[in-house]
């Protein structure tokens, strides 16, 4: 067993709104072993960014609490900690890229100064300005920009190409985890497959554990260790990557999202799409979240929360399998 | 080949910028015929959604010719457009800016028909509003909401069944999925599939997803930067994809498979160039593995196999790169 990095254990997040409380995390527990991947997958609104956030606290103050649960970083517990001991840890320790890089980076600066930030808060400023040029070079290079671009300004430059500062600013201190939240949706797909491609090298060249969420299987099948599947803020399923594609204990909401998707090699003339909409976050059902679409459903799916059973590794919370 | 319903002819789409001129469309011809769907793909820029609205008359045509039931509408006064705009619809790609935020579900249904006066009462055109809500399946419930009530999914069953008041015998499909979350995009997607069933619409089906493409068409057509570089029919091009760019972008879909986790293929490197005044030739060749120096000359379509066209001077007759 190779060392933990993150432990995240029982989390809840609730969002205080004017139409009641949004349940958006539910006591939700998983683990990052140093130097692997994690993925996240699940549709808008299963909860994914709130973890991500809530991880980096960086939930908006005045609407969002923690409930419950634990989020444990390199033995110690970062819901503990104090707002200036969190500095230290964002960005330095732990970073993010944002799904959208076109309103990640501020327009107004230069690339350069961008990177620079970064390096210069995270080293107290004792960094001398011709070390802060050379590692903002150093990084440029890794992510595939020319050196020479990095007096331009954001506009400049093209979506794939802003993707890669963005990442180059999340890695140029090396951080020991980096969450990617849906880093390449917002890319066409021969961008994706590049800055995908570029994302794991570096990775494995820094040897920095990753949170990736993303609702794109196949995306997650090409750069994940284990999968977490969520749904209305619980993880209904959990397993090494190869595991969640095969074999036949799945949750039925995992069933339904491979059924939905449109196969380049498959030949099916229908799909088979799960019936209705995700629960109003608001109102969640009593028992099984899953339940009032789940084709398998019984009684006491309606009235019991199911519990998570496990075998070999592999996660499900289904009272089928209980 | 009689059933034709739309004929494009060599339909050129240029914008006037400060730089120059914006070649958005350039030389695309194809053909759709009753009930059929063709795919175009592309990835963004190049030229696709620009396609299917000037195929519309929603931009004028700089050069070329659309043809519709054997009428060339490149051409048309306003005027004499309108009968046409009836028959040829367009699905948006965004549920949430295309809807009215003003307006109730029934008046963005009912609005078309009104205007178009096809309904001679208030209460036939109340039974035809929840009729097409039916079709699309959406629940009556809805019929007096607004757009910000609903989520993504319905939404884009409106836009649908506000294209269906007038039953359209084309409809451009302009990513209408693209917004959606997969479990609610498989359910569009059907729907789309069931009404071409029953009612025999002809689509054109814009997306930069190959996955889906494939799933909903008939015939696919690769656009690269304005240019059509291959079509095929849907089955043939992804099982014998001949143009390199459409290996590069076949090869960069990743499917949920097991056993590759770390396994991103190489894929083609760069960037799409500019569309502004393009140098002459074969506009893939800057980021193309195979190219040569007859890549400087203007490609044109060749047939390789029935029905498969391909625009690369380096694919032989036999469809092989390099022979």
């Amino acid at each position: 067993m190779s060392e933990i990095l993150l432990n995240v254990d029982d989390l809840s997040i609730v969002y205080k709104t004017s139409a009641g409380e949004v349940r958006a995390v539910n006591n939700v527990s998983f683990a990052i072993e140093k130097g692997k991947t994690l993925g996240l997958v699940g549709e808008t609104g299963a909860g994914k960014t709130t973890t991500a956030l809530g991880i980096l606290r960086l939930l908006p103050v005045r609407t969002a609490e923690y409930r419950s649960g634990t989020i444990e970083f390199e033995g110690q517990n970062l819901l503990a900690l104090s707002d200036k001991e969190m500095y230290g840890i964002r960005g330095r320790k732990i970073s993010m890229v944002f799904q959208d890089p076109m309103t990640a980076l501020n327009p107004i600066m230069t690339v350069n100064d961008q990177i620079a930030e970064a390096i210069r808060f995270h080293s107290d400023g004792t960094l001398k300005r011709e070390e802060v040029d050379k590692r903002v070079n150093d990084i440029l290079e890794l992510v595939g920009i020319p050196a020479s671009r990095k007096k331009e300004y954001p506009h400049q430059f093209s979506g794939g190409m802003k993707q890669r500062i963005v990442i180059a600013i999340a890695l140029v201190c090396e951080p020991a985890l980096l969450i990617a939240d849906e880093p390449t949706s917002a890319l066409d797909v021969t961008m994706q497959a590049q800055v995908l491609a570029m994302i794991m090298e570096l990775k494995k060249k820094i040897n920095t554990s990753m949170l990736m969420i993303s609702h794109d299987l196949g995306v997650i099948a090409r750069t994940c260790d284990d999968v977490a599947v969520m749904y209305a803020g619980e993880i209904i399923e959990m397993a090494p990557t190869d595991m969640i594609f095969t074999g036949n204990r799945h949750h039925p909401y995992t069933v339904g999202l491979m059924n939905s998707l449109p196969g380049v090699s498959g030949n099916a003339k229908r799909l088979r799409p799960i019936e209705g909409m995700m629960p109003d976050p608001t109102d969640l059902p009593a028992g099984c979240k899953f339940a009032p679409r789940c084709p398998f459903c019984e009684e006491r799916c309606k009235t019991e929360l199911p519990p998570c059973t496990e075998q070999n590794g592999h996660l499900v919370r289904c009272h089928r399998f209980a | 080949m009689s059933d034709a319903i739309l004929e494009v002819r060599h339909l050129k789409k240029y914008f006037t910028t400060p730089a120059g001129a914006l070649h958005a469309v350039d030389d695309v011809s194809f053909t759709i015929e009753k009930g059929k769907t063709l795919g175009v793909v592309g990835e963004s820029g190049c030229g696709k959604s620009t396609l299917g609205r000037t195929v519309l008359r929603l931009l004028p045509v700089t050069e070329g010719q659309v043809i519709y039931k054997g009428q060339d509408i490149s051409n048309l006064s306003e005027r004499k457009l309108k009968p046409y705009r009836r028959n040829m619809q367009i699905i948006f790609q965004d549920p949430y800016s295309s809807l009215n935020p003003r307006m109730s579900i029934r008046q963005i249904i009912a609005e078309p028909m009104i205007i178009n006066k096809v309904c001679k009462s208030r209460a036939d055109l109340e039974k035809r509003v929840r009729t097409l809500m039916d079709t699309v399946g959406l629940s009556q419930r809805f019929i007096d909401a607004y757009p910000h009530e609903l989520d993504g999914g319905r939404r884009q069953r409106i836009g649908i069944a506000r294209v269906l008041a007038l039953e359209p015998d084309f409809i451009v499909c302009d990513e209408p999925v693209s917004a959606l979350d997969v479990s609610i995009q498989a359910q569009i997607l059907n729907l789309l599939m069931d009404l071409q069933d029953e009612l025999g619409i002809a689509y054109m089906f814009i997306t930069h997803d190959l996955s889906v493409v494939k799933h909903i068409s008939d015939e696919i057509m690769v656009m690269y930067m304005g240019n059509c570089l291959e079509v095929a029919p849907s089955d043939e091009l992804f099982r014998n994809p001949v143009h390199p760019y459409t290996k590069a972008l076949l090869s960069a879909v990743f499917l949920p498979e097991v056993g590759c986790v770390g396994n991103i293929p190489e894929v083609i490197r760069g960037e799409v160039s500019s569309p502004i005044n393009p140098k002459p030739g074969c506009r893939f060749a800057p980021r193309c593995n195979y190219v040569c120096d007859a890549c400087k000359e203007p490609q044109k379509l060749k047939e390789i196999s029935p029905g498969h066209f391909v625009a690369c001077c380096t694919v032989g007759a036999n469809g092989e790169i390099g022979s």
